[in-house]
């Protein structure tokens, strides 16, 4: 891992296209602002994780799975459960 | 085209129905078209179905189902690929998954929401900034 030092204002280039500016430190927070293509979407790390892992346990339910879904949906008569 | 699933078989899908997601999803990167297979409108259960592999599925649902009062925020990405977004256009889904393999503990991820431009065929996965969507939403109160 390549490890860098910057002053608030400073900027670290990645590549020709990605740019990572420190904005602001305040207290234990640092703002960063993040220029980069679109198709390079950025996330919190520890969202993305979750997300991934939450998307990977997901894909393996089956249609067993499907058919308990749909029918306990049917026999609790739900239209809309939090209204 | 034809499409192969492990779940359906092989399945004939008009083309206009695949829907492409360029950046692929979380834990997916590889699959970047799906496509969605409607279901009995009786539940709002559906299955989106990768197109690349066979065995890639997922149960997703309509958000507004669990939370009438759901609302998505579009980030500047999702303007820049969709282009102007008219609320009829966007299919909003959720994620399903089953901790614990018990279907009445089922949840949804709340807190990413896949969204489909329904007439550019595009969708992607986005992450909310309201902290109040949970990623493991109970399904069944």
């Amino acid at each position: 891992m390549m490890i860098l030092t910057r002053k608030s204002g400073e900027s670290i280039q990645i590549g020709p296209d990605v740019t990572i500016h420190v904005m602001e430190m305040r207290g234990e927070y640092v703002r960063l602002g993040i220029e980069a293509p679109r198709e390079m979407v950025c996330h919190l790390q520890e969202i993305y994780t979750i997300v991934g892992e939450v998307n990977r346990a997901s894909a393996k339910l089956g249609e067993k799975d499907f058919t308990s879904l749909k029918e306990i949906w049917l026999r609790n008569g739900q239209t809309s459960i939090n209204s | 085209m034809q499409v192969n699933t492990t779940r359906f078989g092989a399945m004939d899908i008009p083309d206009d129905l695949i829907v492409c997601m360029p950046e692929g999803l979380a834990g997916f990167p590889q699959d970047r078209r799906f496509v969605l297979l409607e279901e009995s409108k009786e539940t709002p259960f559906r299955w989106l179905q990768s197109v690349d592999t066979a065995e890639l599925a997922f149960i997703v649902m309509d958000p507004h189902s669990i939370d009438r009062e759901y609302r998505i925020e579009f980030d500047e990405e999702t303007f820049s690929l969709f282009g102007t977004i008219v609320p009829e256009d966007i299919i909003p889904l959720v994620v399903v998954n089953t901790p614990a393999n018990n279907p009445s503990m089922a949840r949804a991820n709340m807190r990413a929401p896949i969204i489909i431009h329904s007439k550019k065929r595009y969708a992607r996965q986005i992450v909310l900034s309201n902290e109040n969507y949970s990623v493991q939403e109970t399904i069944f109160g």
